[in-house]
């Protein structure tokens, strides 16, 4: 499998603090990518980066390259929003927008000038279904969103990015604010997407690591410690300070 | 020990509650007795013929429906100047500028602007508006010169609106790839709509009661204009036409009459404001 997205020797400050540190890593395509770590580690940072929502910090300062398809996401010429359009996020506490849910689905779409009841609806229905959540908002689309559980909220924010059709998603500890039964349900979601979409999750529950990824990276203070296939990870670290977080000994 | 209350603790408590109840009552009191008080000197003088006509010192009658019309003017115009400027410079404050130290000055410099003296404004837009720019004594000159009063009201509720709208609703709509412009437009606006209705409700209620400034700028004229030719020529609002009535023609049952009906619009548009706020609760709560 080839590597969708590539850092290179990429480094971070916030000010003056250093984030990240000379990251090297190469995320490969239609898979489910780990980012696991104690807290403050870098790895929500590095999720943010990687479709540029540091942009909305004024203070970053980046060194270094990340490649996605091949393409240097930091150059000049590239157009933000339809990286972002390419590499959609789901957050850590569900954020519906405070409008339907057709107008949640359909926001993305619409920002891309797609036009017309008929397609629109078909998106909508589309994403809600690969969501797997149609079947229980279908009779309620023109209600608000915000009327929703707290995990039907985030299958909700699924299906929204679902909907600009985008290559990656970023999910950024999707679960953390849910209750078990609504974490399953977006676990066994994230394995049935990972055959048409790359997914990059950052948690910090090790043992939805090892149910959902294929490969995990293991950070520590900045730094990318080790990175490689999830079971081996997990029953085989290399690295020392590795074992010790996996095995429960700090973080 | 003792659990019981000491006689001294109880009558402590009994003296403070009367001083409550006595502070209470004063307020209520003098509220109730202020607007009954117009209320009753003011209704009787209404009647349909008062609302209806102009002054005619031939007749020797007096009608308000000049002072009506002036003010309905003055506050579509001022609002029309105001609303732009004011949500749009809290706009590009709140989300667009990088500068804080900028921003926190323009801050400080509008409060301070909230705070002076209306009659100052007055003065100042009688010299730039009506005279430096020529628009003489006149319904716009009066209508500028309230637009830059209540300018710091509109930014600010705009601003303070702009603030509550949770910080994850622009990262989803951004995450999304939208353009900047969009996620204010889409998101951000419709969620503070309730802050600009406040800041315009604040403002028109300003307006019905201002008069320093308007005394000097849009004159005390009472003669009936369409609305283009009223915005140019010179007017009294209500609360003008009742200092004039009530101070230089001594009559004050006109005056008491406008009083009435200027408590009535007040009552009204905090009431407006009301349901408009609980309408907007109810629609997110949906």
């Amino acid at each position: 499998m080839k590597g969708i997205i590539n850092a290179k020797n990429l480094n971070l400050w916030y000010g003056e603090t250093q984030a990240l540190k000379n990251i090297n890593i190469e995320i490969p395509e239609k898979s489910i990518t780990a980012l696991i770590g104690p807290s403050g580690c870098g790895k929500s940072t590095f999720l943010k980066i990687l479709n540029r929502m540091n942009d909305l910090i004024p203070i970053v300062k980046i060194k270094g390259d990340i490649y996605y398809n091949g393409k240097d996401i930091f150059e000049k010429s590239i157009d933000v929003n339809s990286l972002r359009r390419d590499i959609g996020m789901v957050f850590q506490k569900p954020n519906p927008f405070p409008m339907s849910i057709y107008d949640n689905i359909a926001y993305g779409p619409r920002i891309h000038g797609i036009k017309g009841k008929q397609r629109l609806d078909e998106i909508v229905e589309n994403s809600l279904k690969d969501a797997a959540i149609w079947d229980e908002v279908k009779d309620r689309l023109k209600k608000n969103a915000l009327g929703l559980s707290g995990g039907q909220q985030q299958r909700l924010c699924i299906a929204r990015a679902l909907a600009v059709k985008p290559k990656v998603i970023l999910m950024d500890e999707p679960t953390s604010a849910l209750d078990p039964i609504s974490t399953s349900k977006i676990e066994e979601l994230s394995l049935k997407l990972k055959d048409k979409y790359t997914i990059i999750i950052v948690t910090h529950n090790m043992q939805q690591a090892v149910r959902i990824s294929d490969n995990t990276a293991f950070f520590l203070l900045g730094e990318l410690i080790e990175f490689g296939k999830t079971e081996e990870i997990f029953s085989n670290p290399l690295d020392k300070r590795t074992e010790n977080y996996i095995t429960g000994r700090f973080g | 020990m003792n659990l019981k209350l000491t006689f001294k603790r109880k009558l402590y408590i009994f003296l403070m509650k009367v001083a409550m109840i006595f502070s209470t009552v004063f307020t209520v009191a003098l509220i109730a007795f202020l607007l009954f008080y117009v209320l009753a000197q003011g209704i009787r003088n209404i009647n349909f013929e008062l609302l209806t006509t102009k002054p005619s010192y031939l007749l020797g009658k007096i009608g308000i429906l000049p002072d009506i019309l002036n003010t309905i003017y003055i506050i579509i115009a001022t609002l029309i100047i105001v609303l732009p400027l004011g949500v749009g410079a809290a706009i590009y404050l709140t989300e667009y500028a990088q500068n804080k130290k900028i921003v926190k000055t323009i801050e400080f410099a509008s409060e301070t602007l909230a705070g002076i003296p209306s009659i100052i404004y007055g003065l100042v837009g009688m010299l730039f508006f009506c005279q430096f720019l020529k628009l003489g004594t006149s319904i716009i000159a009066g209508a500028l010169t309230l637009s830059i009063m209540n300018l710091p009201t509109i930014m600010r509720t705009t601003e303070e609106s702009l603030k509550t709208v949770p910080q994850s609703f622009r990262e989803g709509a951004f995450g999304l790839g939208a353009g900047k412009w969009r996620v204010i437009r889409t998101v951000v606006l419709p969620n503070c709509l309730d802050g600009v209705i406040t800041g315009c409700i604040l403002t028109v209620g300003r307006i019905l009661g201002e008069t320093a400034a308007l005394l000097f700028t849009a004159g005390f004229a009472h003669a009936l204009n369409g609305i283009i030719t009223g915005l140019v020529s010179p007017g009294a609002t209500l609360s003008v036409a009742l200092y004039v009535y009530a101070k230089e023609q001594g009559e004050f049952e006109i005056a008491f009459a406008i009083a009435a009906i200027l408590m009535i619009l007040t009552l009204i548009i905090n009431l407006v404001a009301t349901l408009i706020s609980k309408f907007f609760k109810l629609r997110s709560s949906i």
